[in-house]
């Protein structure tokens, strides 16, 4: 959970994506980030993180209709062998207005969450908006990949 | 809730004296994690308010007067995330509990006094880890049944209540089953089932998102559901005593609870809102529509739960409905046979831009003959809004107070007065993981 005195800062840098005055390292969407801040052997360096979004009959996308969507299905995909030493997977899912709307251990057999949209606060008070997925460890801070979907307002459902 | 048994209001105003004791900040704000948009539970007898979040997974006490966390209580922690709001209620043999439902498909009891979880049922299916419950529980109580001389408990529910909850399958083709859905209802001393509506999936329910509504004079209990085929219908009324359906209507897709009304000069009525933005008024006894035409169309989705203030013979039902993503709220009158949009404040016009996010919630006072609704916004303000009925917006008053000076959304506010304490009060949750008490009316 982002700390609520450091919320609205957070919210200033998703805003403005700049990412290098955030409590957390810049990363780009859906990108593998490293981090140079712990020595490592290359071969787990070479470990990167990749987050893929989509509806559970859907291709992996960055959008998604606010009432279409039933949930979203958030995988992590690791190319080579994530770090051994750091702990459990935690994945943040971070509202548009900044702050940690779920966080969830990521299985390790098969490594996704789901984020439960129609019928849940989402829909509920309509919240629209870029919305974004941080991959993080149990011990360390850092996220390791990042990735953003946009809830796209919609148009009242045809009755 | 900490809505009381309200007198109707005759006279209101929107110049009607604003309470000189309430400043302009909070009496308390407590920080408690998550993701705090669904109303507290409350209750205006018990001293505690209780709120959940779908990140934390604790079912949190707070003391109502204080903010703080009461001692003794300890918080349970859930198997999952809670998208709803815990239910308070005073079961009939006396006792306090708080019942929640979870994302990760359980149904759990909780002590209201030092929060050990009593029970926990589990409503998956053997083989669907994914399905959940996004819902709050609904309890009947055998002690209010046993008033209304229609009311009969299952015989399952003897010497006990009931808690009834709808389901959100979750293994369906596109995940969230589309049909496949039930309404169980559960002994609230074990969690052990009594009836399930749809076992044998004979109907195509989809998923529920909110709480049933209980009618206990016609022994029914009415759920909306998500209906994502068009063909599908969406409310249901059950029998109360065994679950089986007694009627059901299309009426388009819903994610709130059907509102029922026991006006006695308009007549029983169930208020529906849809995401199409429509509000319709059916007929609890057979389902069919009351207004001609059916509907009254508001503009935009209503996904949040719909309130009501006083009736009066002479004003007429007045129902609230606010649409999230338009950030709209807006008023209805009930004319018997026909209903009028009165008025709709909009982002632009009213809110300087804000979206009302939050359902409304309506103090209402006989003493002070007066009336406020109250929205959550998106902008981290709680807007005040007072109206002397007239038919356009032009009389409508609006305040604004600062919840989360950080300017994220703000959740379902629980207004009313207290019946243990003296004061009128306001509970409200946001997005940033506080919760904070007003003093009401501004």
């Amino acid at each position: 959970m982002v700390h609520p005195v450091v919320a609205p800062v957070r919210r200033l840098c998703l805003a403005l994506l700049a990412a290098a005055a955030c409590e957390r390292p810049a990363v780009s969407p859906s990108e593998p980030q490293s981090e140079p801040e712990v020595d490592r052997p290359a071969a787990e360096i070479a470990s990167t993180a990749n987050i893929r979004i989509h509806e559970p009959d859907g291709a992996p996308a960055r959008t998604f209709g606010l009432y279409d969507a039933g949930e979203l299905w958030i995988e992590v995909a690791w190319s080579g062998s994530p770090p051994a030493d750091r702990g459990a997977q935690i994945l943040d899912v971070y509202s548009p207005d900044g702050v940690v709307y779920r966080s969830e251990r990521v299985p390790s057999g098969s490594p996704r969450c789901v984020l439960p949209v129609a019928g849940t606060n989402i829909t509920r008070h309509g919240l629209s908006g870029r919305w974004s997925a941080e991959l993080r460890f149990e011990r360390g801070g850092a996220a390791v990949a990042v990735a953003e979907f946009e809830l796209l307002a919609q148009s009242p459902t045809p009755e | 809730m900490f809505r009381c048994a309200v007198i109707p209001t005759l006279l209101l105003a929107a110049s009607a004296p604003a309470n000189a004791q309430c400043s302009s900040s909070w009496t308390w704000r407590t920080l408690v994690g998550g993701s705090n948009l669904s109303p507290a539970g409350a209750n205006p007898s018990y001293p505690w308010a209780f709120v959940a979040a779908p990140s934390t997974r604790l079912v949190e006490a707070l003391d109502a007067r204080t903010g703080a966390r009461p001692a003794g209580y300890r918080a349970p922690t859930l198997g999952g995330g809670v998208e709803s709001y815990p239910m308070l209620v005073q079961l009939s043999g006396g006792v306090w509990r708080v019942f929640v439902a979870a994302l990760d498909g359980h149904v759990y009891a909780i002590d209201a006094g030092t929060g050990a979880v009593i029970w926990s049922a589990d409503l998956r299916r053997p083989l669907c880890a994914s399905d959940s419950l996004t819902a709050p529980p609904a309890v009947v109580l055998r002690s209010v049944c046993a008033y209304h001389s229609g009311c009969a408990m299952p015989p399952g529910a003897a010497g006990t209540d009931l808690v009834v909850i709808g389901t959100r399958m979750g293994c369906g083709p596109h995940g969230v089953e589309a049909a496949a859905n039930r309404v169980v209802a559960l002994r609230a001393d074990n969690g052990v089932p009594v009836w399930m509506f749809n076992a044998t999936l004979t109907d195509h329910v989809d998923y529920v998102a909110e709480g049933a509504s209980l009618d206990y004079e016609r022994n029914r209990i009415y759920v909306g559901t998500g209906r994502r085929v068009p063909t599908d219908n969406s409310v249901f009324a059950l029998n109360l005593t065994t679950g089986a359906k007694a009627w059901a209507r299309n009426v388009g897709r819903t994610e709130t609870t059907p509102l029922l009304s026991y006006d006695a000069a308009l007549g029983p009525r169930l208020y529906v809102a849809t995401l199409s933005g429509t509000v319709r008024a059916l007929d609890p006894v057979a389902g069919a529509d009351v207004w001609s035409p059916p509907t009254v169309s508001v503009g935009s989705a209503i996904s949040v739960n719909l309130a009501q203030r006083g009736q009066s013979a002479t004003l007429g039902n007045r129902i609230f409905a606010v649409s999230p993503v338009a950030g709209t709220v807006s008023s209805i009158r009930d004319n018997g046979g026909s209903a009028t949009l009165l008025w709709t404040l909009t982002s632009a016009a009213n809110f300087g831009g804000a979206l009302a996010k939050s359902a409304p919630a309506v103090y209402e006072s006989s003493a002070a003959s007066l009336y406020a609704l109250y929205a959550g916004m998106s902008d981290g303000t709680l807007r005040q809004i007072r109206s002397a009925d007239a038919t356009t917006s032009g009389g409508v008053a609006v305040q604004s107070r600062v919840v989360d000076p950080g300017g994220g959304i703000v959740g379902d506010a629980v207004a009313g007065m207290s019946q243990t304490f003296d004061d009128p009060r306001l509970v409200v949750g946001d997005n940033a993981g506080y919760v904070s008490r007003w003093c009401i009316p501004w």
